[in-house]
């Protein structure tokens, strides 16, 4: 929760540089479709003979994304969904338990993204996501007798988001926050309006 | 294995900050406020260096915030006060000025492995020398290091360095030539001296060299050429020589594309360097820019005849938020091999980049460092920084 709390705090700090003046206060409406890179760390458990070691798992891929989003006066908010693949390892255990084949595993990943934002300028948007993510990261070993434990399917996370308007069409997003402590995300794209 | 690789990444990312500090000169971000090119503000027309009478009133009644000053004051009285020593006209062939920059930085802040630090990085006497239309122009920086360190690889350390000793000739209205020790001529040259688009290329911070370069300046485009012919005071090993050109053409309003190439060898090694940019200034959003940088770094062993061919991404956007602030966000991508063993090293700073009072300015910026590679995983590396900037 800290982490939402401190995004939001930062927002709301932010927003007393906005031009109050610079928006009309209708609701305007705005799909996109973008391209993205993603790439994020999360912590890793593994175990075998009743030993455990913790180490971290390093993930990198594309998605695209699908972006519904409004946006009234200074305030917006927008709902996208993200379809994602890439690549995953795994590393910095203590040497307690031995994961040899901690290379590159596949993942796949679906997520939703809801946020909320404010408008500093026409140009350029400051906001909060909330990422849902469901992803599958098979860490399956070659050593039958090794359990390897990451939270599960489903994380959930919060970033600080920059939204840079080029031209009506074209976005530029820069998004940098975490998923729990010591696990970031990072999410970066490039958006063209339906 | 994460005692090394952790301490290798972190202890990296330290020498990397102690070593090839950042040194903020030159703000091709700037094209936020309609200033698309350097030679507007800098003597050094591919910026870094002094800032000439229209950068220092620039900077002084446009860029800077003006806090404890009257609003009776108007931006002009704040630009005419803007020389070496204010409210005194210097004679007009003589330009000194002063910078000072400190550097206070954490490595992994609340880590047991945590490394904290504060140094002078920069101490720094500068002079330009000129006629009255600026068709010859003198330039001299010199530099008091903070320690003495053998920067030139003779195994002699030194306390003092001159980073800058040029003549400038301008022909006709559009083109420069200049001729002595400056800064090598490639890509954006981000502020960040450690920033991969830099340090990586071999724009680091005691990498100028000597050569000539010469800049043609049309209205919606630029071409430069430099000929280098190494540091002359750098061990011979070191002397990179060859060339390196870079070209930007206006297309669109605050808009640049450009491109850049750089070959240059020593006995030991081989460089060559192509990269594209962008800077892209918000037109609704008046002192906001994104730019980007891309391009690939290919190194040469000769002893081994073996060549390794990288690539390397930069992002950057400057978010004015209000005269004098600035929210700033750089995310680079580093990998020193293209092909999929390689690692990829990613960096992402994000800050605020201020010019909190005249002749000030102060940057606090956090960079989270990861690192992903195919067979392993480490944790990321985090520096805290702030630097105070204070030129006269």
């Amino acid at each position: 929760m800290y982490r939402g709390k401190a995004v939001i705090q930062i927002l709301c700090f932010l927003s007393l540089f906005g031009a109050s003046t610079a928006h009309a206060q209708s609701i305007t409406e705005r799909t996109t479709v973008g391209l993205n890179k993603l790439v994020w760390l999360e912590k890793l458990r593994i175990s075998k003979s009743g030993k455990f070691d913790s180490g971290i798992s390093s993930s990198s891929g594309f998605g695209v994304t699908f972006e519904k989003s409004w946006a009234s006066g200074e305030w917006g908010g927008g709902f996208g969904v993200m379809a994602a693949s890439g690549r995953a390892s795994a590393g910095g255990f203590n040497g307690s338990v031995v994961f040899a084949d901690t290379g590159e595993r596949p993942f796949a990943l679906f997520g939703a993204l809801p946020r909320g934002y404010y408008r500093l300028t026409e140009q350029v948007d400051l906001g909060a996501l909330v990422p849902i993510l469901y992803r599958r990261i098979d860490w399956t070993s070659k050593d039958k007798a090794l359990t390897v434990d990451h939270r599960g399917p489903l994380a959930t996370g919060a970033t600080f988001e920059i939204r840079l308007r080029l031209s009506p069409d074209w976005e530029i997003t820069q998004a940098i926050g975490a998923l729990g402590e010591g696990e970031t995300l990072w999410h970066l794209g490039l958006q063209f309006a339906l | 294995m994460k005692t090394i690789f952790t301490r290798a990444f972190q202890q990296g990312l330290f020498l990397s900050f102690l070593f090839a500090a950042p040194l903020a000169q030159a703000y091709p971000n700037f094209i936020g406020y309609s200033y698309t090119t350097c030679i507007t503000c800098h003597y050094n027309p591919h910026g870094h260096g002094p800032l000439n009478d229209y950068g220092r009133a620039i900077f002084a009644q446009e860029i800077a915030a003006r806090p404890f000053i009257s609003s009776s004051v108007e931006d002009e009285t704040l630009a005419e006060r803007s020389g070496f020593i204010p409210g005194v006209n210097l004679p007009t062939w003589l330009r000194p000025g002063l910078k000072y920059r400190g550097l206070w930085f954490k490595t992994d802040p609340g880590s047991t492995n945590s490394m904290e630090k504060f140094f002078n990085m920069q101490t720094e006497v500068n002079l330009a020398l000129h006629d009255e239309d600026q068709k010859y122009v003198f330039v001299a920086t010199w530099n008091q290091l903070h320690e003495e360190r053998d920067i030139w690889g003779k195994g002699e350390p030194v306390k003092d360095f001159m980073r800058e000793l040029y003549l400038r000739l301008r022909l006709g209205a559009r083109t420069y030539v200049m001729a002595g020790l400056f800064d090598k001529i490639y890509g954006i040259r981000s502020v960040d001296h450690t920033s991969y688009s830099r340090s990586r290329i071999g724009l680091g911070q005691y990498d100028q060299t000597h050569g000539i370069g010469v800049m043609y300046a049309a209205p919606s485009w630029d071409f430069s050429v430099h000929l280098q012919t190494g540091h002359q005071q750098k061990i011979e090993t070191a002397q990179h020589k060859g060339f390196s050109m870079t070209g930007e053409y206006e297309i669109g309003e605050q808009h640049r594309l450009g491109a850049s190439l750089m070959s240059t060898e020593t006995e030991v090694v081989g460089w060559n360097r192509f990269g594209i940019h962008d800077r892209w200034g918000l037109r609704e959003s008046p002192g906001s820019s994104l730019m980007w940088e891309a391009g690939i770094v290919q190194n040469k062993t000769k002893a081994t005849d073996q060549t390794k061919t990288g690539s390397y991404i930069m992002v950057e956007s400057m978010i004015h938020l209000t005269r004098g602030y600035n929210l700033l966000s750089t995310v680079e991508r580093l990998q020193e091999e293209i092909k999929s063993s390689s690692p990829e090293n990613y960096r992402w700073t994000l800050g605020f980049l201020t010019f909190p009072f005249q002749r000030t300015e102060f940057r606090a910026t956090v960079t989270n460092a990861k690192n992903y590679s195919l067979d392993s995983s480490n944790p990321d590396a985090w520096v805290a920084q702030g630097q105070l900037h204070v030129s006269w």
